[in-house]
Formats: structure tokens, C-alpha cells, sequence
């Protein structure tokens, strides 16, 4: 039995504040990313680090708080691991519910149905974890009236202050994976592992200074700080080792989709949360690729899809309106056979492909008057400047 | 006398350094935000880092004002409005004088924000501490810098009106701010001396 009812602790009395408040938070900016997808709708339950982090320390350092004022002054015969289980089964629990409520509410149940995969369910559990035994070893270092504070902030700044530092990969260390994921996009182990390295790192630390602290009989004092000090080499270790490949991300955590995933019906070719747009994408390209046809453009292969690779061109759009979905194909097309999709350092060929799909475009028969890469004393192009413009750009490298 | 042992029982030595360290901090780096990407920012907009150092006074103005000496000046007999006012100097002190600093470099914008988030989280911190516990009085404050950091503005940048904090400082919010500290001070005043005042037993209480 207890020293208190479970209910009068913070993890319980605040469960429901923190759970609605991650909530508001993460409605309240809505990344945009398909809803249907369930790596996206993961990656935005796991944004609630940002307040259930903070949340499981404060609530751990509270009930720390209590133990510190009391240990060493009565006799506890369980061993300090089991105390500290004892303290923290509670806090963890709440924490885990959170995170579970935040999955079932954000992802409307579908990880039931569509698993997101094991990485960003792990990074929760991890954070939760990570969280809790920081905020039991600051309120065993520190009174409760800087624990607390520190317990709620630290983890708060550690979530956040990195997504503003440079080099930028360091913002895929703390396990908040912000801008995943389109549907182009699966999560990148380096990024993963990253974080899982980071925040396993500052849990070993924790359980180390919380053992040293919690540590009762003075003779195995020495030998307990010595073990605790290995152990918090080799975590500090481990976690270098698993952070280093991530030192070659750039600011997203992502990489590109697994091409098997792909649906694939007549040309176009779909990830399957996109198939609802496929018959806008077959009636625009039909168009786009007629058009083009007709300017005497040579087309490498006719199959298209959200990539670009040597028998796809990457030029399918995730919208239903067929108008949309012509312009947006016109203009990506030249890039997408010329591989220039992310190169835009040249203006020349900028020029020159810009003209080209406001030709394209004019050629489905509905030219979009928003749509015109002319400047206004600019001669309107013809379909006999195509050839000239193709024949004057040159494929990316 | 007793102003100067109750000073030094409440630890304001400490607390005065605690003070002035998150004044020059929130002066030297003045100008700085936490670079939140906009999801973190509160939709559109980074945290000045001065709000960020101000939080730092609400654990300050704890350590002051709670603590020991609070309790066994439950017992006291004799008013300690001039003790109050004495501890309200020792933390408002180092805020007075970093918004004058920032005033000679014609830089009203840095002084009103230093008095505007300095004197906001230690009147939160007093109105708290006349109501619950120390470490209760220097956690909340914590809280609502939180929410006021994530999801503190409107979609359009405006800032919501109980995160007034996070809006540009000018001086009604700063006016604001002062009466709030001023209110603060007085429920303090009242609130924690009437507690001890009940303590106390009734031949006392007919006697003084």
C-alpha cells in the first residue's frame, strides 16, 4: 500500500491540463501534411513532447521532491532501484497515456489500422522516459523550489532551442521530428537513432545521479559513484556513436519514400494515402503530355509519379482540381525530364524552362492567365521557339 | 535593525545577485530570441530571450519572500510592512537600474520590457505565495511562460490578451505590470501576515 493515494499526485492531477494543452498546441499549428498518412499524423502526435516532456519532469520532480525531503531518515530496505520504480511507475504511466492519447486523437485510430512503423512510437516512449528520470534527478540534486522550475523548463529548451541552432542537424537530436512527413517522405534512421542515442544518453545520466543520490549505505558509496561514472562514459559513448551519421542531414529528418510503396495504374503512378487524386492526375497529364507531344519535345518515358527516377517523371500533384494539376504538371515537367528539379542556379535555363511549360500550358487549350514566366515588354514565345528553347538548355548534372 | 536581520534571514544578499544576474543577462543579450521554428514560436513569432531570463524571478522572488523565515515570521508580533517593502526593494532594485541603463542608450523598448516582465513574474510569484507554497508560487509562473511561449499568439501575430507578455512592451502594459506588482505586494502584505496573525493563540492576539 502506498504512503498516498495516487490520485493527489501531479502526474494524475495533471494529466488532463497537459494532455489538452498539447492538444491546443498541436491543432493550433497544424503542419498540413495528409492526414491519411499515418507517418504524418505520428510525427504530429509526437510534437506533444514539446508540453508531455516537460509535463513527465515536472511531475517526476515532484514526486522525487517528496522522497528527498524523506530518505535516509527511515529505515527502506528495497533496494534504491525499486524505490525509484515505486516513485516513477505512476509519473511514467501518466506520461505514456498521454502519448497514446495523443496518437489515438491526432491519428484518428489509425495506427491501429495503418502502423506508422516502430521509430516514432519509440522516440516517445524514449522521451517520456528520458523526461521523467531528468526531472527525478534534478529534484534529488536540487530543493524543490529550483527543481521544479528546471524540471519544466530544461526539457522545454532542450525540445526547442536546437531547432534555431546551426549546424542545423542538431535539431534531430532531441526527439521532436518536426516537418515529416509528405507523403514522399519516410523518417531517416540517422535522424532516428540520433535522437533515440540522445535521449537514451540523458536517461543513463539521470539513472546515474539518481543511484549516487539515492545510494544508502556510505561504505558502497565509492563503488556506486565509480560504476555510475562508467556507465555514463559508455552511455555518453554509445550516444556520440549514434548521433555522428546524423551530422549529414540537412534541416529535415527525412528521406525519400521506398518506391515499392508506390501504386502504380495506366501512366500514373501514386503513393497509395494520394490515390484519390489519380483521375485529376491522368486527365491532366493526357493533356500536359499531348501538348508536349506536339511541340515536338521528346519525352523519356510516359509513365509519371511523385518522384523523379530513370522510368518515372516526378510531375503528379496532390490536388483534385484537374486545372491545377495542368499547370502545376506544364511547368514541373521540363524540369522533371531535364532532372532540374532542385537546381535552379542557372537563370538562363530558369528562362528557358519557365517558357517552355507556359508553352505546354497553352497547348492543353487552357491557358491559365496566372500562369505567364513573361515579363511584360517580353515578345509572346510560339510553339517554333520549343525546339530553339530545348535545344538550348542543358540537363542538370 | 530587524530590517537588517530579516534581510539577511530571507537571504537577500543572494537574491539581489539572482536579480542583477537576469537584468545584465536580459541587457546583454538584448536584441536575441529563442529561434523557435514556427511551430515552437507560438504560430509566427520567435520569444524574446528577456522573457525567458525573466522567468528566473519567479524561483528569486520565492527564495526571498518563502522559505523559513516566512514561517517564524508567522509569530511576529509587530508589523512587517517595512520588511515587505525592504524585500521588494533588494529584487525591484536591479530592475529599476537595468531600465535606467537602457534608457541612457535611448532604448525605451529594453527598459519597458525589463520592467514589464521582471515586475509581472515577481507580483505572479507574491500573489502565489500568499496562496499556496513556496515551490508551488515558483513553478507556476514556469507554466505560463510556457503557454505563453507555444501558444501565445493568434494566427495573425496578434498576441492573445492574458499572453500580453509576449506583445511588444509598451508603456500602458508596463503600467499594467507595476500595479499588478503593486497589488501583489499589498495582498502579500495582507494575505500572509493575516495567516500568521491566525496562528498566533487568542491571549495573544487580545494583547497585541
Amino acid at each position: 500500500m502506498g504512503d498516498r493515494s495516487g490520485l493527489r499526485s501531479a502526474a494524475v492531477l495533471l494529466w488532463v491540463p497537459a494532455v489538452a494543452f498539447a492538444l491546443f498546441f498541436i491543432s493550433a499549428n497544424a503542419t498540413g501534411w495528409a492526414a491519411n498518412y499515418p507517418l504524418a499524423a505520428a510525427s504530429e502526435a509526437n510534437d506533444g513532447v514539446v508540453i508531455i516532456g516537460p509535463y513527465v519532469a515536472l511531475a517526476a520532480a515532484w514526486e522525487m521532491g517528496a522522497l528527498r525531503s524523506l530518505w535516509g531518515r527511515l529505515p527502506v530496505r528495497r533496494p534504491w532501484w525499486r524505490v525509484l520504480s515505486g516513485r516513477l511507475a505512476l509519473v511514467i504511466g501518466c506520461g505514456l497515456a498521454a502519448m497514446v492519447t495523443l496518437y489515438g486523437v491526432l491519428g484518428h485510430a489509425t495506427v491501429l489500422t495503418d502502423f506508422p512503423g516502430w521509430s516514432l512510437p519509440l522516440i516517445s516512449v524514449i522521451s517520456v522516459l528520458c523526461w521523467s528520470l531528468f526531472g527525478a534527478a534534478v529534484a534529488l540534486i536540487f530543493r524543490p523550489l529550483v527543481a521544479l522550475p528546471v524540471a519544466l523548463i530544461a526539457p522545454f529548451l532542450v525540445i526547442s532551442l536546437p531547432q534555431g541552432w546551426s549546424p542545423l542537424w542538431l535539431r534531430h537530436l532531441n526527439g521532436y521530428l518536426s516537418d515529416c512527413c509528405s507523403t514522399t517522405d519516410v523518417l531517416d534512421s540517422r535522424a532516428v537513432l540520433a535522437s533515440l542515442g540522445f535521449l537514451a544518453a540523458i536517461a543513463v545520466c539521470a539513472l546515474a545521479v539518481i543511484a549516487v543520490r539515492l545510494v544508502r549505505d556510505p561504505r558502497s558509496a565509492p563503488a556506486t559513484a565509480a560504476v555510475a561514472l562508467a556507465v555514463t562514459g559508455v552511455a555518453v559513448l554509445g550516444a556520440w556513436a549514434l548521433i555522428s551519421p546524423a551530422s549529414q542531414l540537412g534541416p529535415l529528418p527525412t528521406a525519400t519514400r521506398p518506391l515499392a510503396q508506390l501504386d502504380c495504374a495506366q501512366d500514373v503512378c501514386l503513393w497509395p494515402e494520394d490515390k484519390i487524386y489519380r483521375d485529376a492526375n491522368q486527365t491532366g497529364w493526357d493533356q500536359v503530355q499531348a501538348s508536349w507531344r506536339a511541340l515536338g519535345l521528346p519525352l523519356k518515358t510516359t509513365r509519371i509519379g511523385p518522384v523523379t527516377t530513370p522510368t518515372l517523371l516526378g510531375v503528379t500533384v496532390t490536388t483534385d482540381s484537374t486545372d491545377q494539376v495542368r499547370a502545376s504538371m506544364a511547368s514541373l515537367l521540363p524540369r522533371a525530364v531535364l532532372g532540374c528539379q532542385d537546381d535552379y542556379t542557372d537563370q538562363n535555363r530558369n528562362d528557358a524552362l519557365a517558357e517552355l511549360g507556359y508553352l505546354t500550358l497553352n497547348g492543353t487549350g487552357h491557358p491559365d492567365p496566372l500562369v505567364t514566366p513573361l515579363r511584360p515588354d517580353q515578345p509572346q514565345p510560339t510553339a517554333a521557339d520549343a525546339g530553339r528553347l530545348w535545344s538550348s538548355v542543358q540537363a542538370c548534372s | 535593525m530587524l530590517v537588517k536581520l530579516t534581510l539577511k534571514a530571507h537571504h537577500a544578499p543572494a537574491a539581489a545577485g539572482l536579480s542583477l544576474a537576469i537584468c545584465a543577462l536580459t541587457l546583454l543579450l538584448n536584441g536575441h530570441t529563442i529561434m523557435l521554428p514556427q511551430l515552437l514560436a507560438g504560430l509566427t513569432r520567435p520569444v524574446n530571450i528577456g522573457l525567458l531570463f525573466a522567468v528566473g524571478f519567479a524561483p528569486t522572488t520565492a527564495y526571498l519572500f518563502g522559505g523559513d523565515s516566512l514561517l517564524l515570521e508567522a509569530q511576529a508580533r509587530r508589523p512587517l510592512i517595512s520588511v515587505d517593502l525592504a524585500l521588494g526593494a533588494v529584487i525591484t532594485a536591479p530592475i529599476l537600474l537595468a531600465a535606467c541603463a537602457a534608457l541612457t542608450t535611448r532604448d525605451t523598448s529594453t527598459a519597458l520590457g525589463v520592467a514589464r516582465d521582471g515586475c509581472a513574474f515577481i507580483a505572479a510569484t507574491l500573489l502565489l505565495l500568499a496562496l499556496t507554497r513556496p515551490s508551488l508560487a515558483a513553478t507556476v509562473p514556469v507554466l505560463y511562460f510556457l503557454a505563453i511561449s507555444t501558444v501565445g499568439l493568434n494566427s495573425d501575430g496578434s498576441t492573445h490578451t492574458w499572453a500580453w507578455l509576449r506583445a511588444q512592451p509598451s508603456p500602458e502594459s508596463c503600467a499594467v505590470s507595476i500595479a499588478l506588482l503593486a497589488l501583489a505586494v499589498t495582498a502579500f502584505h495582507c494575505l500572509a501576515r493575516r495567516k500568521a496573525a491566525a496562528r498566533r493563540p487568542l491571549e495573544d492576539r487580545a494583547t497585541t
